[in-house]
């Protein structure tokens, strides 16, 4: 065959098989013709060749992009309007808002209404007027018109209804149009990316962003109210005009009962509560949703139109007032929609994220000595200055593992790591453990020098520290001594990450055990900005001129807390009582009512439960201006001045709504305690049943023991015992009355899946980590629980005030292989 | 065990042939997000296509919206004749196609985003390769070349898609892979010279 065939064939073996002769041809000619076995080469590489173009190609929306733009052009169409394809999506809004107008006001062009040019004063259903235009001829005249103002009569009839004359308010956010009238709904609920931008601080891309995420969830749904016009323009015409109709109507309404003055003087109320107290105080059915009605929040003002206050909520919360029922009976809700749920969840995602950059920045100082043995950095840090030398200290000890464990971790190790896991390493890799690195086995022992190990391998070894009376011989000496190390990255409090890292060997003990020894201390700390200084006095700068602010005032709270030392948990013996959380303490909402008096103004601002020594939220003698500035920073607040209220909200409330405790279950539980003296089994396992960040903050186990007098916060804060009453709540009311009996609660007579829960959630917490399903079998359980009666009334013989044990045995020859003490304190210690 | 595994094909794809016509009723009926589930289920393929023959991302994406809004537009005419993805590819391919003549003597043939790679050295040096290569053919083998080896079209939905004989399409295929042979071949002696 020809070499031209050949080639052809070639080509066609890329597209169709080809018989065996052509096969043969093609492959005895590809051998001795370079063309051609260039060309077979070239051909069969294409395919992945061409990949690169398809590869990550990240979807643009085009599709929804055009449909949007062809939907406008098929409206503009229907209106006789020319096409206009160069103009596109930043067009497309406002062509959609002209049509939806367009579809809304058609019928009444139909109806014989006055023409465009001629003013009208409607009376609304409720008594107010509204302007609107109308335009000349039919639907087809508007359109025609070169530069017709399509938007205009939307915006007209949408800007409606309040006027002075009307008894409503004028809408101080527009400045330049001070008498346009606005809905009762568009005055009361703020905007949102301006919410964002206030208090989140929040860049206009991140809330245009966090805008269209909101947008395409709402966006196919039910509500118009809720929808954006760009969206409903993708509707069939009969569906807009309802919707838009319903929408307008919705924008128009004017509730009177809303000028109907409250005074308030409320201090971290729950929205729940605020809402019926406005209830009672002004007739108007007003409830907080379930999104809002636990939020707190404390007010100070004097003969305000409730309107007004509803608006200040919508200002510094983001949330929205929703309405429903008749005219002259509606009803508000008060809720937090998805869009302002979305944009909460990212602005803590954001500063969980500068958190761990911080950490890992915090972390970055270690890097320079990772090469050094523990020796070689205790001798450089003889010698270094005093802020390397503490480093360097820190490193040559119980740092050395640690610190080389964390730059040694996996991406997945990393991942796992910043998920809350706690990662340890071993050379025995029992109960979870992971393979130590082998050239950190020698280091690891070499720094813990201050660790004896005395015993023989046949006695077997003890390890014991030297503060403790440990004698005999250091780690590095003994060959069977391994290294043990683990990371962990606790989130005590939301917005700051700390690296903790401990060290410490193991050594074979009696009867093929293991005696271990392992400390561990902080290698690193990173806070997210949420809990730096806002720097309210250059953030307020435009507001230092204003003369309501430069009034000198006294801001002195009074506090309303007396802080006293858990009874339940004894200071650390290596610690003093620095009376850090003690004393009389001053809650926000002592601080706003403070600013109230001393400014007169009116003031709203979040609540969420921190305590502050007076005298550092004090000022005398300052400009209220600088006051407001100074008292805000140490607080950890933004303020503001908005319509003749001050606000102030607190620079993290997205991460402090997470770790508040709604006041409806601290009354419940604190109702229950002053009944019976004590909390029972039923409210530990309800209160355990709080998420973690609720009680891990330790501000919460302040809050509830010295504003609620729930001593037993201890018992459900200790991290232990919390998986423990946890899996108690998945059992049954007489299943927990067996638990707590002498027998027990044979493992066996529960549910697999509870079994499961247990061997998932409470048995790695235990010295039985790593035992399975099987060698649990006949597992019993107990619960013994003695209510910590404070202040002296607690049993004489108590030795415990939760003990929780797991008997396994077999055939009834069970032994108590573990007890499970996390909790332990003799009579006398409890005060 | 293969027999299952061939039914299971046959019937994902009968599956899929419904959904689509399912789809493209609705699109017609005016549903808009019938109209953005059609469209879209092409718009990475579209876009890889336009930009091979076009070279340039920002057009492709260009390309791809009028592609979508001829579609829309003329979608009520649509009548099933040939399959809905040919029939969109064919318009992407004349608004490309269009363009090319329109605007010959532009031509980029660098990827913007081979210059922002931050792969491996061979890697962005084999995209670069690539795309120069793709951009030493005529338009239409591009478009040949592209759709049979990227989206694996048969030679009989090209010639559905390009309204040609397949005769042609195998011809055109021939042509753009010799030209493609050929570029490797003086590449090759480039680099030799170096």
């Amino acid at each position: 065959m020809s070499c031209q065939r050949i080639s052809r064939l070639i080509s066609q073996s890329q597209d169709r098989s080809l018989s065996v002769e052509e096969q043969r041809a093609v492959r005895e000619h590809v051998a001795s013709c370079e063309d051609c076995h260039r060309l077979s080469d070239t051909s069969a590489g294409l395919a992945a060749g061409f990949q690169y173009l398809a590869a990550g190609v990240p979807s643009k929306r085009l599709a929804e992009r055009a449909v949007t733009r062809w939907t406008s052009e098929a409206a503009s169409r229907q209106m006789g309007r020319p096409n206009r394809p160069a103009v596109w999506m930043g067009v497309a809004v406002a062509a959609a808002a002209a049509m939806t107008l367009f579809l809304v006001t058609r019928p009444t062009l139909r109806e014989g209404r006055p023409p465009r040019g001629t003013a009208t004063a409607s009376l609304s259903p409720h008594g107010a007027k509204g302007l609107g235009a109308n335009a000349p001829g039919g639907q087809n005249s508007i359109p025609r018109r070169p530069n017709h103002p399509a938007v205009p009569p939307l915006v007209h009839s949408l800007r409606s209804l309040h006027t002075p004359e009307t008894g409503g308010h004028v809408h101080e956010a527009v400045p330049s149009a001070p008498n346009r009238p606005v809905g009762d709904m568009k005055y009361v609920n703020g905007d949102l990316a301006q919410f964002a931008q206030r208090w989140g601080r929040l860049t206009p891309d991140d809330t245009a962003s966090l805008q269209r995420q909101g947008d395409k969830l709402v966006r196919r749904g039910d509500d118009f109210v809720l929808v954006p016009f760009p969206a409903l323009a993708s509707r069939d015409e009969r569906s807009v005009r309802a919707a838009v109709a319903a929408y307008k109507q919705e924008k128009e309404v004017i509730d009177a009962r809303l000028a109907r003055k409250v005074t308030l003087g409320v201090k971290g109320m729950a929205f729940s509560d605020l809402c019926e107290q406005l209830s009672r105080d002004t007739g108007i059915e007003l409830m907080a949703g379930k999104t809002t009605a636990d939020d707190k929040v404390t007010i100070f003002c004097k003969e305000k139109p409730l309107r007004d206050v509803m608006r200040q909520v919508t200002r510094v919360f983001g949330f929205a007032w929703r309405r429903s029922g008749e005219a002259g009976s509606y009803r508000y809700e008060l809720a937090q929609d998805l869009r302002s749920q979305l944009m909460e969840e990212e602005m803590r995602s954001k500063d969980r994220n500068e958190a761990l950059i911080a950490l890992d920045r915090e972390m970055e100082r270690y890097r320079k000595y990772l090469g050094l043995s523990p020796e070689e950095a205790k001798k450089r840090a003889e010698s270094a200055s005093p802020e390397e030398k503490e480093l360097l200290e820190q490193y040559s000890g119980r740092g050395w593992g640690p610190a080389n464990l964390y730059f040694n971790l996996a991406p997945e190790e990393m991942n796992a790591l910043r998920s809350g896991e706690r990662l340890s390493f071993s050379a025995w890799q029992v109960g979870g453990e992971r393979a130590m690195p082998a050239e950190l086995e020698r280091g690891i022992i070499q720094s813990q020098s201050d660790v004896r190990v005395s015993g023989t391998a046949d006695t077997g070894y003890r390890v014991r520290h030297v503060k403790e009376g440990g004698e005999g011989a250091l780690p590095s000496a003994v060959p069977e001594a391994r290294a043990k190390a683990a990371l962990s990255m606790d989130r005590g409090e939301v917005g700051r990450f700390t690296l903790h890292g401990t060290s410490g060997i193991a050594v074979p003990g009696r009867e093929g055990g293991r005696n271990s020894i392992d400390m561990g201390l902080p290698l690193g700390v990173g806070e997210s900005p949420s809990v730096r200084s806002p720097k309210n006095a250059s953030a307020n700068a435009k507001l230092a001129s204003d003369p309501s602010l430069k009034a000198k005032v006294n801001i002195k709270p009074q506090p309303s807390v007396k802080l006293e030392r858990d009874p339940l948990v004894p200071p650390h013996p290596d610690e003093s009582d620095r009376g850090e959380n003690s004393g009389a303490r001053a809650t926000s909402a002592d601080v706003m009512e403070a600013i109230h008096k001393a400014s007169g103004m009116d003031v709203i601002a979040d609540y969420y439960t921190k305590f502050y020594v007076p005298a550092e939220i004090s000022c005398t003698g300052a400009t209220l201006f600088a006051g407001l500035s100074q008292i805000s920073d140490r607080m950890r607040t933004r303020w503001s001045k908005q319509e003749g209220w001050l606000q102030l909200r607190s620079t993290g409330f997205f991460n402090d709504r997470l770790q508040e405790v709604p006041t409806r279950l601290l009354r419940s539980w604190a109702a229950a305690r002053k009944d019976k003296g004590h909390l029972g089994v039923d409210e530990l396992i309800e209160m355990a049943q709080l998420a973690d960040a609720q009680l891990d903050a330790a501000a919460a186990g302040l809050g509830a023991r010295a504003q609620h007098g729930l001593v037993e916060w201890e018992l459900v804060h200790n991290g232990n015992l919390r998986a423990y009453w946890r899996f108690m709540g998945s059992l049954s009311t007489g299943q927990r009355a067996t638990l707590m009996s002498a027998s027990g609660l044979s493992l066996d007579k529960l549910r697999p899946s509870i079994q499961e829960r247990f061997v998932a959630t409470v048995i790695p917490r235990t010295e039985l980590a790593g035992m399975g399903w099987v060698d649990l079998s006949n597992a019993t359980l107990k619960l013994e629980y003695q209510p910590p009666v404070v202040p002296a009334s607690a049993p004489a013989d108590a030795k415990y005030l939760a003990r929780f044990t797991c008997v396994v045995g077999v055939g009834g020859r069970g032994r108590w292989l573990a007890t499970v003490e996390p909790f332990r304190r003799s009579a006398s210690q409890v005060p | 065990l293969l027999g299952t595994e061939t039914w299971r094909t046959v019937n994902d794809r009968a599956g899929a042939g419904s959904q689509e016509d399912a789809l493209l009723k609705a699109a017609r009926s005016g549903d808009a997000a019938a109209m953005e589930r059609l469209l879209g289920q092409y718009e990475t393929g579209l876009l890889s296509l336009s930009k091979g023959v076009l070279g340039r991302a920002e057009d492709a994406e260009d390309a791809v919206q009028e592609t979508y809004l001829r579609a829309l537009r003329s979608l009520g005419g649509f009548r099933g004749g040939s399959a809905f993805k040919t029939w969109l590819y064919r318009i992407a391919l004349n608004v490309c196609l269009e363009w090319k003549r329109a605007r010959r003597p532009v031509e980029t043939l660098t990827d913007e985003r081979v210059q922002t790679m931050n792969g491996p050295a061979p890697d962005v040096l084999s995209r670069m390769r690539m795309a120069s290569a793709l951009a030493s053919l005529m338009p239409r083998h591009r478009a040949v070349i592209l759709l049979r080896e990227l989206h694996g079209f048969s030679v009989a939905e090209i010639a559905e898609t390009m309204r040609w004989p397949q005769n042609r399409v195998q011809n055109e295929l021939y042509k753009a892979r010799k030209a493609l042979a050929e570029w490797r071949r003086r590449e090759d002696q480039e680099g030799e010279r170096i």
